[in-house]
Formats: C-alpha cells, sequence, structure tokens
C-alpha cells in the first residue's frame, strides 16, 4: 500500500484509540482514560500501557501487601483470585498463596517500563503544547493566535518562521526550512513519514505513540470533532523532530507480548481486593428482609411521597436518611432523567444536558414566568451585569490596563479578598446577596412546546414526543403504577467556589451540569393532561390525585431545594411542607455523617459545636461546616463527590433498603416483573452501566497512577481557558481528576476496584442481552466489569465469569470464614475512613 | 426511457461501524473528495462478534451506523485503502460493489 495523504489521514484517525476521551472543565466528566482500549483484556490493556507510557494499571504490590497485613485482602480472597487464574500449584491453595507472597515483586507494575525522554524530546514536546495551547484558546489569552482559521498545522506553519525559541531550537536556518514543508496537514504528514522511511504499516503504532506524549492536547484536539486538526498535531510533531537537530525519535516498538510479572502479581491482587468487596456488599444484601422482594417499592401505596433521585454514589446517603425519617419511598434513576435534551437556561446558550454518550435530541429554554416589563428590567440589569465582568476581564488582561485597574478597584477588591480568606461563609453570603441585588432573581419556568422558539434556538417537544420520552422515563425507573400523591424528581448539583473541576461534581448523566433543569422539564411533562392521557393508552394511569414536583440536591452542602413551588397545587401543600422538613432533617444527618470523611472537619465542628444536646450540636455544626468548605474559595476537598464508587445495584430498593452502602454504591431501580421483554433492562446496561463503568475507571486510574492519569494537586494548577489545566506553566494538558478527588495528605480516599454490577434479574434475560450488545459483552468478557446476578435475590446471587459461564455464589464466596463481619462493614462502608486517623493506605 | 448502457458505472462503497467510528469515516469520504455519503444510525444485525441491537435508548456511540458512498473508480482504490486501514483495529465491516449513476456531475465526474 503506498504512502498518500488519504492512507495517512486513515491512519491517524486509526491511532486515535491511544488518546484518552477528556472533556472541558465546563463539561467535565468522567471517562475511561483507556477507552480505546477496551477491545483488549483489561490486563493487556495494562500491559500495553506499560510498554508504551510506563502507565500503571494496578496498585503498587507495597499498597497490597499494606492492605493484605492489615486484613483488607484475606488469604481466601488471594487463593481464591490465585485459583481462577490456574497459577501452578493452585493444587495446594495454600502453597500458592505461600509461594505468591514469597515472590514479591517490588517493582510497582509499569515502572519497570520508564520512559524514554531526553531534553530533544522534551524541547519538541514543549513546542507542540505551546503552540497547541495557543491554537485552542478560547479567549482567555490576550492576544488571539493569528491564522487559526488554517488549522494547527497551518497556522503554527506561518507563525513558526518568527518564533524565536524554535530558531534557538533549530537554529536559523533550520528555522527557515518551515516555509518548505507543505502547505496541507495532510501532504506534511506524508512528506514527512517518507522522508523519515517509515514503513506505511508501522504508522499507527507510530501516531499512538506520537499522541501518547501529549495525551492531554491530543485529546483537547480529538474532542473537536476535526480530523485535520489531529493529522496536524502529528504533522506538527513529526516536522519539529525534523528542524530540530537530535529531535528525532526512535521509531517505536511494538508492545513485549511477553507480560510484565509485575503486571501479572497486580492483576492477582486486584481480583483478590475486588472479591473481598463483592462479599462484603453481597453479604450485605443478605441482610435485607426482601430477599424474594420482587416488587419495586415504588408501588407501595403507604409512601406519602415518592422521590426518584440520580444513581450517583451520593444519592444512597440522602436516600437513606431520607426514609428513615419519614414515610417516604426513593427511586434511583439516571440524573438526566431519560430526557436527550439540550437546556437554554434564563439568559443562556443551550447545553446538552443528558450523557455524553447520548446525542441532545431537542433543545428545551427556560423562559421568564413574570410580567413583561419585569422581565425585560431583569434581562437589562443582566445585560449590564455581563458586560461589567467582561470589562473586568478585558482590565485584567490587557497589558496596560491591570495598574490602573488595581488603582480603581483595589479598594474594593482587596477587603473582598481579605473576607473570602477569614471568612468564607460570610463572604459567600454577600457574594450571593450582591447577585441577588444587581439581577433580582426570576420566576422561570421550563417551556417545552415548539410554539414557543426560544431565542432562535430549535425548540421544544411536540405532544407525542413529550409522550414518548416521559414513558421511557416512568418504565425504565419501574414506576408505572402506585403513584404516590406526590412524586419527586430530584437531580443533583454541587456548590464549591474557586473550583475549575467544579463540573465534575455535578451530573454526570447531565454532562456535568446540574440535574435540576431535567428534573423539571420531567415535571412539566407529567403534570400536563394531555402527555397523561397519551400515557394512559400505553397503561400507564395517572390519577389526577397525584402531582409531580421536581427537586434539586446539592450535594456540597446536603440541601435539598423544591423548584417551582408555586405551581404546586394547595391541596399538596401540606404534604410537601413535611417532605420538606423530611429533607431538611436527612440533610443535616447526612452532612453529620460526612464529616468524619472530610479532612479536618471533624476538628472544626467540635469548636463551633455549642449549646443543645450533642447530637443536636453535631447536626447544627455539620452544616456550617459544610456550608464553608463550600463557600470556601481555598478549600482544596469541598466534598468527596463520587470516591469511593464501587458498585451499581440494579434491582428493586427492597433489595438494598435499610442498608448502609457508604455511599460507594450507584442504585438503578428496575422492576424484573414488569419488564419481561428485557426493555428497560437493556436500556439500563448499555445506558447508566456504561456511564458507572467510565465512573469507576476514571477514579480507578487516577487512583492508581495520579501522575499520568490524573490532573496534579490543585494548588499548581494554572487553568487554561475552558479547556483544561496544566501543573505549572506549561507542558501537557493533564487529564484525570485532580489529586485531591483520590487522595489527601498522602492518603488514599478512592479505594481502587473496577465496577461491579449486581443485577436482580433471570440470568436467561441478562444473557440475551448480552448477546445483543456487543459493546456490553466487551467490557464484561475483558474484565472491565464484574456483573453478579440472581432472579431471587441473595440465595440466587451468581458470578458471570469472563468466559461467559455462570458460577454460583454460594459456590465461590470468600466471606464466610475471611472476616469478622462486623468488622467487615466498617472497611466495607467507610473506604474513606476518618481522616484525623491514619490508618489507612500511604500512598507512594 | 433510460437503458442501463447509459449509465455512469461507479464504485459503491459500504461501511457498518460502531456510532464513535463513524465521524472517522465521514472524514476519509471527504478526504477521498467524495461528493456526498448517506448515513443510517441505529442499525441492527448480527455480525461474527454477534447481534448488534439497533437504537439504544441511551446510548448513540455504541449502536452501529450504516455509511455508504459512491465514488468515480479511479478514486476509489485510495478510499477502500483507508477504510481497510480504520478498520485494522475497531468493529466494522466494508463491502464494495460496483454500481452505475444516471447524473455522474453528482458524483464528482464531468
Amino acid at each position: 500500500m503506498s504512502i498518500n495523504p488519504i492512507t495517512v489521514r486513515a491512519r491517524a484517525l486509526a491511532a486515535v484509540d491511544a488518546i484518552p476521551p477528556t472533556f472541558p472543565l465546563s463539561t467535565f466528566v468522567a471517562a475511561n482514560p483507556l477507552h480505546g482500549m477496551e477491545r483488549h483484556t483489561f490486563e493487556d490493556a495494562a500491559q500495553i500501557a506499560a510498554t508504551t507510557t510506563g502507565a500503571r494499571a494496578y496498585l503498587a504490590e507495597s499498597d497490597y501487601r499494606t492492605m493484605f497485613e492489615s486484613g483488607r485482602i484475606s488469604d481466601i480472597e488471594l487463593r481464591a483470585a490465585l485459583g481462577r487464574r490456574g497459577t501452578p500449584g493452585s493444587a495446594d491453595p495454600e502453597r500458592a498463596v505461600a509461594d505468591f507472597l514469597d515472590a514479591r515483586s517490588d517493582d510497582p507494575p509499569g515502572d519497570a517500563v520508564q520512559r524514554r525522554r531526553d531534553p530533544h524530546a522534551e524541547a519538541v514536546d514543549g513546542q507542540v503544547a505551546k503552540w497547541c495551547a495557543a491554537y485552542l484558546d478560547q479567549g482567555q489569552a490576550a492576544w488571539e493566535m493569528p491564522h487559526r482559521e488554517l488549522g494547527l498545522y497551518g497556522a503554527w506553519r506561518r507563525m513558526a518562521p518568527r518564533d524565536p525559541s524554535l530558531r534557538r531550537l533549530a537554529g536559523t536556518v533550520g528555522r527557515r526550512r518551515v516555509r518548505d514543508l507543505p502547505t496541507s496537514a495532510a501532504g506534511a504528514l506524508c512528506a514527512l513519514v517518507v522522508r523519515r522511511e517509515l514503513d506505511e504499516t508501522d504508522l499507527t503504532r507510530e501516531f499512538r505513540a506520537a499522541f501518547r506524549r501529549l495525551p492531554g492536547w491530543s485529546s483537547a484536539l480529538a474532542r473537536s470533532g476535526n480530523s485535520e486538526d489531529l493529522v496536524g498535531f502529528l504533522a506538527l510533531l513529526l516536522a519539529l523532530e525534523e528542524l530540530i537537530p537530535g529531535a528525532a525519535a526512535p521509531h517505536s516498538t511494538a508492545v513485549d507480548p511477553e507480560v510484565d510479572p509485575a503486571i501479572t502479581r497486580g492483576s492477582i491482587w486486584q481480583d483478590a481486593l475486588e472479591l473481598g468487596y463483592r462479599d462484603q456488599l453481597l453479604g450485605l444484601l443478605e441482610r435485607t428482609t426482601g430477599a424474594d422482594a420482587a416488587a419495586p417499592s415504588a408501588g407501595t401505596p403507604l409512601a406519602e411521597a415518592q422521590m426518584a433521585f440520580c444513581i450517583d454514589v451520593r444519592s444512597e446517603g440522602i436516600r437513606r436518611h431520607l426514609e428513615a425519617v419519614g414515610p417516604y419511598d426513593t427511586i434511583g434513576f439516571a440524573g438526566f432523567f431519560g430526557l436527550p435534551i439540550r437546556i437554554a437556561a434564563l439568559e443562556a446558550e443551550p447545553v446538552a444536558s443528558c450523557p455524553v454518550i447520548v446525542e441532545p435530541r431537542a433543545t428545551v429554554g427556560e423562559v421568564a414566568d413574570a410580567a413583561p416589563d419585569v422581565a425585560a428590567r431583569r434581562h437589562d440589569r443582566h445585560q449590564a451585569v455581563e458586560a461589567a465582568w467582561e470589562a473586568r476581564h478585558d482590565a485584567k488582561v490587557e497589558p496596560a490596563a491591570p495598574f490602573a485597574f488595581a488603582e480603581a478597584a483595589g479598594w474594593v477588591l482587596g477587603p473582598s479578598a481579605a473576607l473570602n480568606t477569614v471568612a468564607p461563609r460570610a463572604a459567600s453570603r454577600l457574594a450571593s446577596w450582591m447577585r441577588r441585588s444587581s439581577v433580582p432573581p426570576i420566576e422561570t419556568r421550563m417551556e417545552l412546546h415548539p410554539a414557543a422558539p426560544h431565542d432562535g434556538a430549535p425548540a421544544g417537544l411536540s405532544t407525542d414526543e413529550q409522550i414518548s420520552m416521559a414513558h421511557g422515563a416512568l418504565v425504565t425507573m419501574g414506576l408505572t403504577s402506585g403513584f404516590a400523591p406526590l412524586v419527586v424528581m430530584c437531580g443533583h448539583r454541587s456548590a464549591t467556589t474557586n473550583n475549575p473541576f467544579a463540573a465534575a461534581l455535578d451530573c454526570g448523566a447531565c454532562a456535568g451540569k446540574a440535574g435540576g433543569p431535567n428534573a423539571r422539564v420531567l415535571v412539566e411533562m407529567l403534570n400536563d393532561p394531555a402527555v397523561r392521557a397519551g400515557l394512559a393508552v400505553a397503561d400507564i394511569v395517572i390519577e389526577p390525585s397525584t402531582w409531580f414536583v421536581a427537586a434539586e440536591h446539592e450535594t456540597t452542602t446536603d440541601t435539598v431545594r423544591i423548584a417551582d413551588r408555586r405551581h404546586v397545587p394547595v391541596e399538596h401543600l401540606a404534604a410537601l411542607d413535611r417532605l420538606e422538613a423530611a429533607l431538611e432533617e436527612a440533610g443535616a444527618r447526612l452532612a453529620a455523617e460526612r464529616l468524619g470523611e472530610l479532612p479536618g472537619a471533624e476538628r472544626e465542628a467540635a469548636a463551633h459545636s455549642t449549646g443543645h444536646s450533642p447530637g443536636t450540636a453535631r447536626a447544627s455544626a455539620a452544616r456550617g461546616v459544610v456550608h464553608r468548605r463550600s463557600g470556601d474559595w481555598a478549600e482544596p476537598v469541598p466534598e468527596w463527590g463520587l470516591a469511593g464508587n464501587a458498585a451499581v445495584v440494579v434491582g428493586p430498593r427492597d433489595l438494598t433498603a435499610g442498608l448502609d452502602l457508604g455511599r460507594r454504591v450507584f442504585l438503578h431501580s428496575y422492576d424484573s416483573d414488569g419488564d419481561v421483554d428485557g426493555v428497560a433492562l437493556g436500556t439500563i446496561l448499555t445506558g447508566p452501566l456504561v456511564v458507572g463503568h467510565w465512573i469507576s475507571s476514571q477514579y480507578y486510574f487516577s487512583s492508581v497512577d495520579p501522575d499520568r492519569y490524573g490532573a496534579g494537586t490543585k494548588p499548581l494548577h494554572n487553568v487554561v481557558g475552558g479547556i483544561g489545566v496544566l501543573e505549572g506553566p506549561g507542558g501537557d494538558l493533564r487529564i484525570g481528576l485532580p489529586l485531591e478527588s483520590v487522595q489527601f495528605a498522602g492518603r488514599r480516599v478512592h479505594e481502587p476496584l473496577r465496577l461491579l454490577a449486581v443485577v436482580q434479574a433471570p440470568r436467561e434475560r441478562l444473557e440475551m442481552l448480552i448477546g445483543r450488545n456487543a459493546a456490553v459483552a466487551q467490557l464484561l468478557e475483558n474484565g472491565w466489569i464484574r456483573l453478579v446476578a440472581g432472579s431471587n435475590g441473595n440465595d440466587g446471587w451468581a458470578e458471570r465469569r469472563r468466559d461467559g459461564t455462570w458460577v454460583p455464589w454460594s459456590a465461590d464466596r470468600t466471606d464466610t470464614t475471611a472476616h469478622d463481619a462486623g468488622a467487615t462493614l466498617a472497611m466495607a462502608v467507610t473506604p474513606r475512613g476518618a481522616m484525623t486517623d491514619d490508618d489507612t493506605t500511604e500512598v507512594e | 426511457m433510460m437503458g442501463r448502457e447509459r449509465l455512469t458505472p461507479m464504485t459503491r462503497i459500504e461501511v457498518v461501524v460502531s456510532g464513535e467510528g463513524a465521524g472517522a469515516v465521514k472524514d476519509l469520504f471527504t478526504a477521498a473528495q467524495a461528493t456526498g455519503f448517506t448515513t443510517v444510525s441505529n442499525v441492527s444485525g448480527l455480525g461474527h462478534g454477534g447481534y448488534h441491537e439497533g437504537r439504544l435508548l441511551f446510548n448513540d456511540v455504541d449502536s452501529m451506523s450504516l455509511l455508504f458512498t459512491v465514488v468515480p473508480d479511479e478514486r476509489a482504490d485510495d478510499l477502500i485503502d483507508a477504510i481497510g486501514v480504520l478498520l485494522e483495529d475497531r468493529p466494522g465491516v466494508m463491502f464494495v460493489s460496483q454500481t452505475a449513476v444516471s447524473r455522474p456531475a453528482y458524483f464528482g465526474r464531468d
């Protein structure tokens, strides 16, 4: 096959699987950094990553040893993991464990292979990173990069001959040779690979190696969807290697098929750790009284209200406490409430508010629900404030303006900064008051109908589309009958200050946005008599006595706010008042529960805990602490987000009701009896399960190798427009989660576990669905997700092994003698531990 | 009435690929100067790797897409090579067949 521009482009596009998927800061959602390698087994992907980048896919051996010595991993679990591998000597399991422990390897998987870096390569990478930053800037830079319309390579080719840093690296003559390069990126790449005498069939491997040198910037280019820039990235990198003497990288070599022994050992240790968690969780489920629960709790008529929350692990806490406080049933469902839409908030552009694996199919606008003159006044003030902020930004970045800006505004910004530092909660309240004063809040509503276009955006959903979406949502969450008088759809959001990764704490199912607007949209549909009439045709009958209400759970403070209260009929207000009181109590209890996990929070609460009974004082102080953290611009850990996530349980709430799952489990409601054709379960397996796997993987890899898969530490972050962060002044854009999302002060907070899926459904139905969805089958059979299922709950659990066979849990469990039950529970449900002790794993 | 002999022979290239890979196929169609293409999202069917469900309610990247284009024969080989490269490491299939069109100018042939 000849080398020509189109085959070179195809090689570049084929190599994209080496690029980790990432998202801009404003819509940061979790993703598996090894997503492109999911076609390989987890172990093979670990080997490829270690060989090509030196990245680790397992913890260091010493970390696992520490867990073993502390009892977190038992010898029974280790024996089971070894047995699954058919490790030599497994005929005598005890001997196999002893041999395994004797053959310790001090080399952390992946670290045995160091990246071959030299100053020339560093110089090339530095140049490429610099030009990517300039090219992708989204308005933060004072001077926009000229010639951006020519693409990355074209703009560089025009600018590089005047770049003094290139003259220093390549010399005057070398710099001048830029002009001799072909004008198109594909043409240049073609010419460069020919001059380098690269074999056409090796190009995909070469290009993968090139992308892996700067995974952050190549990912930022890839997400623009413009392949021309990916080709340009490669052309730029190869051109610099040619221009800078001594910089030509050696040809990349094929991955050694010989598996690194450290990776084999890591996979066994990791299996043992995960088997332990599997058995702890299944052991917990065994304790539920609803062992034979088949009917969804959603149908219980005694509930005064039903409340649907996102499957996010943080919802488990508020659901548990709410159910303990009053006669309320809760439901778990993907937090975008099944609505594949963009939402245009008032005075804002439409943004996707559904999982990143879903293409939005419509746009819904938030519109003012007030008299026209009131809405117009508010609009004018909003515009004025926006203009003022823009002027402030310009004053900061214009070369001559900062001094004058400091003179003019320092008298107010100085004290403001001081207040933010010494009294963050007061500063937060003041800022909130100022926002309300400058742009008074206004009542709004979600406009669903196409008859009301919103600022030119393609707006609205027909009644038939609304019926279809509402039907899909209710069926998938298993809420098709037995509606309570009050049914609440509760999205979630975070509330943090000075946090570039704020979106990572918002709703992942809403593409890193707040989930409240989606809840408002679904509620608007479900209260519409025309939609209810359409649902009744599909046998979902909602009595007129049922009213739907939207709400939003603020996870940083555990505050739940009811939306659009003014629309609630008077006959429901008393029940809504009681529900709000219950939510206040549940939120206070949850905040108090979280105190022990947040660094320094217990001490801070104790200092402010005065008067009242000890329990009340603690709950009250907890509220103060979480609000302080929410508003504190210097707080590195405002909340722990989804740290600790480990499993997803798909089944009726009866299966998990009353259990403290430690906010580690995604909970998706599912009524197996009401889904005999498997449509709802198919949707769950291909949607929420995949999203859960992405979240799990992002935390996993950020935890096992924060240097390569994490975003570095917050104090060193240098925010680059809305694109991402650098750690320091330059270099590659960081991928993954910040260090403070997975560890604190050198202590690992997120215990890395691949996602465990526990599904209460007939195995035949699961097999049918796995057989129909190759992507799900791939995740299971390549060991990226572990699946346990059973039709009747506890007695019937079985694990689906990678070869597709089901092994009964009763024949496979490791927890019968391994751990003391009480101790196991404590360990299983509180991985974050008390942040005042130092008994968790030290990070190397 | 127009007989077959009055049509212009061309090459029809069909690709079935995951929704995630559809963009790359479109890129290659465009790079090969195909003047147009057709995309059918969420197709279902049985392949060597198992059955692929069609429309997934909450997932548009894992369902399969069918894309096809028609190009003059002289541009076909490079495009076929390029798509072959793309499919080396990802799920998908390509079908190539002879076809004939009545308006060759629409397909980049004067």
